[in-house]
Order: C-alpha cells, then structure tokens, then sequence
C-alpha cells in the first residue's frame, strides 16, 4: 500500500501548529501580552533549533553507525556538559555560572565540546581500530567518567550553589537569552547545512560501509564530516536547552515509521516536527499543569524511555 | 586490467595476506579459492578497494586505487559482500536503483529507471519488485543484491561468496549469469567460492591461498589437477571427467 508521504508532512505540520497556537495563544489577554507574546514565541524558537539539530543529527549518527537505538548522547557529551557547568560552579562560584549567559561562554563551551569530539574521532580513526561502534563505546565510556567526576563535585559543592549548578543540568527553556538563541541558530544551523549536503549520501550509507563504498560514497570523508557536524549540532542544542538528547531517539523512529522511509529527507522533516512537538508538550504540561514543580526532561525522559522499550522488545521479537 | 602487487595484510601481529601479487584477467570468470582463513575475502575486499592494503598496491586500469575518484570508480567496478544485514525495509525495486547511485546521485533519470529494470528482468525477480527484503528467502534476496550490482553496470564485479546459503537451482542460476555477464557483455567477474566443481565447470581463472600464501594462479586447466588441488585443500582429491565436466571427488 502506497504511503502518501507528502499528505502526512501535511497533517504533521498541521499537528504541530496546532500544538504551537495552543502555547502561544492560550491564557493570553491584554494585560499580559506584552510580557506573555515575545517569550513565549522565543521559546518556539529555540524549541525549534533544537528540534531540527537534534533530529537531525540523530538520524545521522544512527546512519553512521548502523543502529536505530543509538542516540548522539552515547558519545558523552551531554556528559561533557554536565561536567562543565559542574566544574565552573566549584572553581568559580555559582555567580560565574548565573553570568554565563554571555556569547563568549556560549562559544567557548560549544567549542570544547565540540573540540573534545573532534580528538575522540581523531584518536580513534588514526589507530588500528578505525571502527564505529568502538568509538561509541569509547565515548560510552568517556562519558561516564565525566558523569563520575561531575558528581563528585557535585558533592563537595555547597548546597546552595548545588542548587544554581543543577538548574542548568536540566532542560529548560525558562530563562532563555536571545543573542544566545541566536548564536546557537548560527552554530547548529551552519553544521545543519553542511550536513544536509551528504543527505542523498547518507540514503546509500543505510546499506552498510561495504556497499556504501562499492556505489562511490567517500566512507571516510563523509562519516568524519557527520560525525563532527553532529557535534556542532548535539553541543549547541545541549548549551542552548540542556540535556535533551535522548528526545531524540523517540522522534526518528518514530518519523521513520510514520513514513514508511529509510530516506533521510522525510526522517528529518519527520523527526524535526515531532521533536518540536514533543518539547511543545512538555512545555506546556510543565508551565501549564504542573507550575514549574517538575523539569520538562523528567517528562520527556518518562515518555522516551517507555517508547525505547517498546522499540527493543520488538526489534527483540523479530529477532 | 587489475594489477595486485605484493600485497600484505596483517591485523597486529598477525598477518592474514603475504606478499601476494596477481594481475586479474580481462573479460573472464576469476575464482578465488582455499580454505577456510587462507585470506580470499581478504584479498578481494583489498583489490575491490573495501580495505586498505597494509603493504603492496593495488592499481585498476593503470591507476593506483587511492587515487581513483570514488565516484568515478564506482562506474568502473562493484563489490558485493556476504553480508547483507540491514536493519532498514526496502523493496526489491528499491535497493536494485541503489546500483545507479555512482550514475545519478539519487536522482533517478528516464534512462537510469529503464536500467533497473533490465537488472530485474536479467535475475528474473520482477514479479517481486515490490516486496520488503526482509519478507524473501536468502536465494531471493541474493538476487536481488545481484541486480543492484548489474544495475551499477561496471565493467568490474566482485562477489564474496555469491552462493552463500542458495539451494541448487539458485547456484546454477547465478553462475550462468556471471557467466552470461563475462561471455556477452564482457565483464570481468571476480568471486570467492567454496564449491570447487561450481569452479571447475564456470571460471576460466582460478587464483588459489592457502595461509595467506599465493600458491598457484592460473587457468583452470593448469590449476585443476589432483597434487595442486591437494596443496590448496590439504586433501586428497580425485578428479573425474563426467559429461565434459572435471568434477571433483573427495566426500568420502
């Protein structure tokens, strides 16, 4: 049976402007719209940029390395993150880290995120292993070591900056910064372009490095750039919105099966629309219903972590 | 022309190919042949350029492989592999346009469209163009990674054990059309085979390892006789003229 792929971008695209109306535009009225209208529209913004950055480079890390429930997050950065903002409160004080709304600090964290990346893939494709599932689990690794030492500071933190450190360690679009929202467009957008240049690559990639080469792929050139754009992408959505990576597992399977496709083009739009309306969701639950008490990651972790199980006891039954 | 010289791999310590240098033949059936661990996939992933040499070269048409456009190469010559693992759904039809991939970047033309469906008339699948790969049997499926080769249409084919887990009439099958590829459009078709009577009676060249060790390259006939055949298998095995056919005997 025929799948009309153009008709459901439609209604999806119809779901999410439905879903984007219904934050905006409910509970404003005159006395708040000053106020209400301009932050709430910068939060669909960011929402945004992180949903096509995440869903992207998710559908592009999982091309890359063979396997639809991996998540760019496995390679530690989401980790790295923590560890960073974690560090700057012990060294230099909750204050420091309540001023690092500043571009500078913006880029200088993408930049050693980024940068850490970049020697991970560098190690790993000069030595003999030159193997992507090695390097995942060297990031695996590397990424639970910065977890570690992060909680080790966490301890010896006062409890009083504890409190400024952990606001950052989760997801929030509460307290957005617009020449930061800006910059990460900027960052992630840029990577976001260079990548989608691979994209009908990345579609002979879904059948394996051997048969990838034998059709004429450069292997090497185009996984290097993936995996680097992929950084770019995954470090500013994490510095812009916190971690939220994991998000990003649920929406490509899920695009995926809503469009009957292995082919990259429909996996992002699909990917990046359910992204944005998941965090959209989330958002309002949080602002709305539950006033601010839960973070928006415990939701869309709650959500995520269901769908993965979903997904490995089927992939698990057919065997 | 394919040219292999002394070429050598080895993974750490251990090295799986020694110094081996053969030139391929144009326009014939090459086997690669010995048991198991004597380093023919090795071999043919290193001259189909899926692996890098650790020693040696390897030059196709005048040209050393990491000098080739992999666009360009990927015109010239196709490689299959064993496995054919894929955690993605595709039709038949699907994967079969893959092989014009090098032609047209994914943007299928006129002419592109009409080549694919030569490639399913050639291994007779078109009544399963539409089906999911993973819905056909492992014979079906090879055919179907067959026609994505011929569909890529170069002058070149490399197969890693075509006949991995096909039944009789899908072995016969498929070596009558590598032997239709070679003797009308005059490929030259490069496997590793295990069946040493599907050998005897299709290939023309027969490139035999043992340990890594070239121990023989020749024509079928030069290759085919009891003491070399014992030297690549370690077996003792008789050879037997039946209906025109040097068949091999050594199940007992």
């Amino acid at each position: 049976m025929p799948v009309h792929r153009t008709r459901r971008a439609i209604i999806l695209v119809l779901v999410c402007l439905a879903v984007t109306a219904a934050y905006v535009l409910v509970g404003l009225n005159e006395r708040n719209i000053g106020y209400n209208l301009p932050r709430r529209l910068h939060i669909v913004v960011a929402m945004a940029i992180i949903a096509v950055a995440l869903g992207w480079s998710a559908a592009c890390f999982q091309t890359i390395t063979e396997n639809h429930i991996l998540t760019p997050n496995l390679i530690g950065l989401d980790s790295l993150y923590l560890f960073i903002q974690t560090a700057v409160v012990y060294y230099l004080g909750a204050a420091r880290l309540t001023a690092m709304n500043n571009p500078k600090d913006f880029l200088l964290t993408v930049a050693i995120m980024v940068g850490a990346a970049a020697l991970l893939y560098k190690a790993l494709f000069k030595g003999q292993h030159g193997n992507i599932h090695f390097l995942v689990l060297v990031g695996l690794v590397a990424g639970q070591l910065f977890k570690a030492l992060a909680s080790f500071m966490q301890l010896r933190i006062d409890p009083n900056e504890f409190s400024v450190a952990q606001g950052k360690m989760f997801a929030s679009f509460n307290n957005l910064n617009l020449q930061l929202t800006g910059l990460a467009a900027l960052c992630a957008g840029g990577a976001f372009l260079i990548s989608l240049y691979d994209f009908r690559r990345l579609d002979v990639l879904t059948l394996g490095r051997d048969q990838a080469i034998s059709l004429g792929v450069p292997y090497t050139g185009v996984v290097r750039r993936q995996l680097l754009m992929v950084a770019v992408m995954v470090s500013a959505a994490t510095v812009l919105g916190g971690p939220v990576a994991f998000l990003s597992i649920l929406t490509v399977n899920a695009a995926r099966r809503y469009f009957h496709t292995y082919r990259h083009i429909w996996v992002l739009i699909g990917s990046a629309v359910i992204s944005l309306v998941c965090l959209l969701l989330g958002q309002i639950v949080v602002e709305r219903i539950l006033n601010f008490t839960v973070p928006s990651n415990v939701i869309i972790n709650l959500v995520g972590g269901v769908y993965l199980f979903v997904l490995l006891l089927r992939q698990g039954s057919r065997g | 022309m394919i040219e292999i010289n002394c070429v050598s791999k080895s993974y750490g310590q251990k090295e799986v190919l020694k110094d081996v240098s053969i030139a391929i033949p144009e326009g014939k059936i090459s086997a690669f042949v010995g048991s198991n661990g004597a380093g023919k996939s090795t071999l043919l992933s290193i001259a189909s350029r899926l692996l890098p040499a650790s020693g040696g070269s390897v030059s196709i048409d005048g040209t050393r492989v990491e000098n080739w456009n992999s666009r360009e190469l990927a015109k010239r010559l196709a490689v299959l592999r064993q496995s054919n693992f894929m955690n993605i759904r595709l039709t038949v039809s699907e994967l079969v346009s893959f092989g014009r991939f090098p032609y047209s970047q994914g943007r299928l033309t006129g002419e592109d469209k009409a080549i694919v469906e030569q490639a399913l008339e050639y291994m007779e699948i078109t009544d399963i163009r539409d089906r999911f790969l993973d819905e056909l049997s492992g014979g079906q499926r090879q055919m179907a990674f067959i026609a994505m080769v011929i569909a890529q249409d170069t002058h070149y084919v490399f197969l890693d054990e075509p006949l991995n887990n096909l039944d009789i009439k899908h072995s016969v099958h498929m070596m009558r059309v590598f032997r239709n590829l070679v003797d009308s459009l005059g490929k030259t078709v490069v496997i590793v085979i295990h069946d040493i009577n599907f050998v005897s009676c299709y290939a023309d060249y027969i490139v035999a390892l043992r340990n890594g060790e070239l121990i023989g390259a020749g024509d079928r006939d030069g290759i085919m006789t009891p003491s070399v055949l014992e030297e690549i298998y370690g077996l003792k095995i008789d050879i037997h003229q039946i209906a025109g056919n040097d068949i091999c005997v050594y199940y007992k």
